[in-house]
């Protein structure tokens, strides 16, 4: 039994040996097309990404179309070419040189940074209407969706397109250190429908964005994009406006957002904050409230309202006074009805909106109050009022002090916190020969 | 035992060692002289030198995405100019804007499942896929569908040729790419040469109201939708019942390419091509231009059009009202209008009466504005034509969001409910042609509506 298991073992060492005998076998063989990467007649922009980005740190960054980058089963568009270097350079300037700044060189980010970064132009929706704004991959890469829509003058996008780089490089972090355990049960409440939950009720929750209710991931990577974009004082005005009980768990996780960077990664996460906020700054052009605020201009309309405390608390008292009123009488008219906030919208070049934003038993309403205006020649805006939506007209009677207030005015208008000075950039509205009737509103 | 054994063995190792040196492939024989990745290289350099060696190029894109909601969109064109660099310049009959301003971006070829064109930065091509609605503007009216299109095509047929055909490689759009010459890219890229014949079809359509021609003993009409990017063919057959084809459309210099031909007793065509001179559209039939005439009176009835040629008529809620609409229809549609505002805080856009011919079903659409969000509320007829060519409704449903202001539409709907029938009737205001629906059972009760 023995000889013939070993005959058995010769056969078939000695006939594998034997087949694999191709003496025909051609090793250099030309690689399939794209295997090593595509290629194409480089231009500016690849010059720039080398130059920026791969060489100082090892990121590579594709900006051509590949579908193999993104979901197969979503329509999505390329970027627009012109925005390419303009978003990458914001990204750089305020998410990359930041770290390098407060770690001493740029080995934290040659580490940590995802390898690749994708840019697609348009939003990635989802089937409940929501939109996708960014996504990180296994720590290796970050998608950036809605590039087309990049511009580094209006403060807003900007904040919104950092939001995003800060929300997924988060995410690495943590994948690769896990945040503390205890920081989960901070709060309860998680949901995936997140995106029917409201600023003001999200807040009230302990949560400092919507999107933050979605997991104690996701609420642990909001918590730090939203202090590193919005800034220490913006953060501090949210706070203010939550709940007792909501504010002391917002605190809790800020502290441990800022004790996890300390202990985890050595990292002092306020003076990060601040270079954040810094890089945010120096992104503004200087320009006068008019070359920025108009009809088809940067910014179409200006907002009072409780959720920016700074506007509320330094507008004039005349203007407070008036506001005040109209915030009684509505509740006296029905005391489940709450004025939130209000905007002066420019809707043509010569009409305008006064939107009252009014809230009932989670919903809120707009009743809106219309005016013609004209621009004086002094820069100034005189509104005449024309009518009302029925919502509007429905109030009308509660309303009077503030539609007053707004027709019977020229207002100027001038920066009282500009872009440079402010991520949050404010607008006065002096109603002239008033002096405590002025009006700071925050800009959209 | 032993030696039967060993000689058993021995067999074996002659057997298998026979069986696997058979095996043996010193000298594979190959179908092809070249490897597939040589091959596959070699037809990228090819096209790559075809393209951009080209003076440019016409390409036909015909949209397919948004079948499966069931609509259906027409034709595209794009004039591209392909440089070896991998830059490429376009115009395109999209919209107006696009047609006289060549924009630049980028392309390449790349081996995906087939060997496929890439427009693989923004450009015109990129709009009609863009899925945010305010971009794309899609017949959807939602964000995440674009009108369908493709900007990335695999090559359907590699060899080099001035005809090259393709399809999408994200919604298989169909797509054909045919050579242009050195003058016909100058008269687009510099002369305004595609803006002139949309203008061109644009003011042939609105001046013309019933085009046809003839094939063989039959009058065929035809219209075009420059909403859709459809053309649609329509006659009598034998049994006196409106036949139409839908078929798509897009401009290129010298007319309008359609996406097929259209074929009728021996005549077949797929150019109209546009006489500046006659101001008229042609097509070629046996060598001669057989002309696409203009009749003074409708060629076929409205009630036999409407489903197959005229598929909404259309009734803007904002004033000034269109000329032949009743009084009690405009104090009935008032009435909807300020109950949507006043209830709901609802501004009525736009009421439209969609017929599909083949479903026999017509459906009222609201179409409402609420804190700047579009909706519409749709409420559902069937149809069916009498003996006297009248249009006779049942009501068989509405969706949820007429569902919810049922009692605020009734002034209108409740005319439509039940057995209710109308007649259809063409009605001219002056150069605009019109379509007028009367109530037979309440005579005061009719309206107008743009075609």
């Amino acid at each position: 039994m023995k000889l013939l298991f070993k005959y058995i073992i010769y056969v078939l060492v000695i006939a594998v040996l034997a087949a694999c005998n191709r003496n025909t076998d051609d090793l250099d063989q030309p690689l399939p097309p794209g295997l090593g990467g595509d290629t194409w007649a480089k231009g500016s922009i690849d010059y720039w990404i080398y130059d920026s980005l791969i060489k100082p740190y090892n990121i590579t960054t594709k900006y051509k179309w590949d579908p193999w980058e993104v979901a197969l089963d979503k329509a999505l568009t390329p970027p627009r070419e012109e925005m390419v270097i303009p978003a990458l350079q914001a990204l750089k300037k305020i998410w990359i040189e930041p770290y390098n700044e407060v770690t001493g060189n740029s080995l934290f980010i040659k580490n940590y940074a995802p390898k690749e970064i994708v840019l697609i132009g348009s939003p990635q929706f989802n089937s409940n209407g929501t939109a996708v704004l960014g996504q990180a991959e296994g720590a290796n890469k970050i998608v950036l969706f809605v590039i087309n829509y990049f511009n580094k003058t209006n403060m807003m996008q900007l904040r919104q397109m950092l939001h995003t780089i800060q929300h997924e490089f988060a995410h690495i972090l943590h994948q690769n250190k896990l945040y503390p355990v205890a920081y989960k049960s901070l709060s309860t409440g998680y949901t995936n429908t997140w995106f029917n939950i409201s600023n003001t009720e999200s807040l009230n929750k302990g949560f400092i964005t919507p999107y933050a209710m979605a997991s104690p991931d996701e609420d642990f990577v909001e918590m730090i994009a939203t202090m590193l974009i919005e800034g220490a004082e913006r953060f501090n005005e949210l706070l203010a406006l939550a709940s007792p009980a909501a504010r002391e768990v917002l605190l809790k996780k800020q502290a441990m957002v800022i004790e996890y960077y300390s202990t985890v990664w050595n990292i002092n996460f306020i003076e990060l904050q601040t270079k954040v906020q810094n890089a945010l700054k120096s992104m503004a052009v200087t320009q006068s409230v008019n070359q920025v605020f108009g009809f088809d201009k940067e910014y179409t309309s200006l907002t009072y309202s409780s959720y920016y405390s700074k506007p509320f608390n330094l507008s004039g008292t005349f203007f407070k006074q008036q506001y005040a009123q109209v915030q009684q009488n509505i509740t006296n008219y029905n005391n489940t009805l709450q004025l939130d906030s209000l905007s002066m919208v420019l809707t043509t070049a010569s009409q305008a909106g006064l939107v009252l934003y009014i809230s009932q038993a989670g919903s809120t309403f707009q009743a809106v109050y219309y005016y013609n205006y004209v621009i004086n020649s002094d820069g100034s805006y005189k509104f005449s009022y024309t009518g009302s939506n029925p919502n509007g007209t429905l109030l009308v009677s509660t309303v009077t002090p503030l539609v007053n207030y707004f027709g019977s005015y020229n207002f100027s208008l001038s920066w009282l916190d500009t872009p440079e000075a402010s991520i949050q950039p404010k607008i006065l509205m002096d109603s002239q020969n008033l002096p405590d009737g002025k009006l700071v509103t925050h800009v959209q | 035992m032993m030696k039967l054994r060993g000689n058993i063995s021995l067999w074996t190792i002659i057997v298998v060692f026979t069986v696997f040196f058979s095996c043996k492939k010193n000298n594979a024989d190959e179908i092809f002289a070249e490897k597939a990745s040589v091959r596959l290289q070699a037809t990228l350099d090819t096209l790559q030198k075809k393209l951009s060696a080209a003076p440019g190029w016409r390409l036909f894109v015909y949209p397919q995405g948004l079948n499966q909601l069931g609509i259906q969109v027409g034709g595209i064109s794009y004039y591209v100019k392909f440089t070896a660099d991998n830059r490429v310049q376009m115009v395109s009959d999209f919209l107006f804007s696009q047609t006289n301003n060549p924009k630049e971006s980028s392309w390449r070829l790349k081996a995906m499942q087939a060997p496929s064109l890439l427009f693989d930065t923004y450009n015109y091509i990129t709009i009609p896929c863009d899925p945010d609605w305010f971009v794309n503007q899609s017949p959807v009216n939602a964000h995440g569908f674009g009108w369908g299109s493709d900007y990335n095509f695999q090559f359907t047929t590699v060899q080099p040729a001035d005809t090259i055909y393709l399809k999408g490689n994200f919604n298989y759009s169909p797509a054909v790419l045919i050579k242009a010459s050195e003058s016909e890219m100058d008269s687009v890229f510099n002369k305004n040469g595609l803006a002139n014949i949309m203008q061109a079809t644009f003011n042939y359509e609105a001046a013309n109201h019933f085009l046809n021609f003839n094939a063989g003993n039959q009058v065929v009409g035809v219209n075009f939708d420059f909403n859709l990017y459809l053309a649609t063919f329509f006659y009598l057959n034998n049994s006196g019942v409106l036949e139409y084809v839908d078929i798509p459309y897009s401009h290129y210099l010298y007319g309008v390419r359609l996406q097929k031909p259209f074929s009728l007793n021996g005549v077949s065509f797929q150019d109209l091509l546009y006489d500046a001179a006659a101001k008229q559209y042609s097509f070629k039939h046996q060598g001669l231009p057989v002309f696409i005439k203009n009749a003074a009176t409708p060629v076929f009835s409205l009630h036999q059009s409407l489903g197959k040629v005229y598929k909404t008529i259309q009734v803007p809620a904002q004033p000034p009202a269109l000329a032949g609409q009743s009084s009690l229809f405009l104090s009935e549609i008032a009435l909807v209008k300020q109950d949507l505002l006043s209830i709901y805080n609802i501004q009525l856009v736009q009421t439209d009466f969609s017929f599909s011919a083949d479903d026999k079903q017509m459906d009222i659409n609201f179409y409402i504005k609420k804190d700047g969000d579009e909706y519409v509320m749709q409420v559902n007829y069937s149809y069916e034509l009498n003996a006297t060519g009248q249009l006779v409704f049942n009501k068989i449903g509405e969706n949820i969001n007429a569902a919810q202001a049922a009692t605020v539409l009734l002034p209108v709907t409740r005319y439509f409910n039940s057995k209710a029938a109308f007649t259809a009737a063409y009605f001219k205001d002056g150069n605009i042609l019109l379509g007028q629906l009367k109530s037979v059972f309440y005579p005061g009760f009719y309206f107008t509506g743009i075609l």
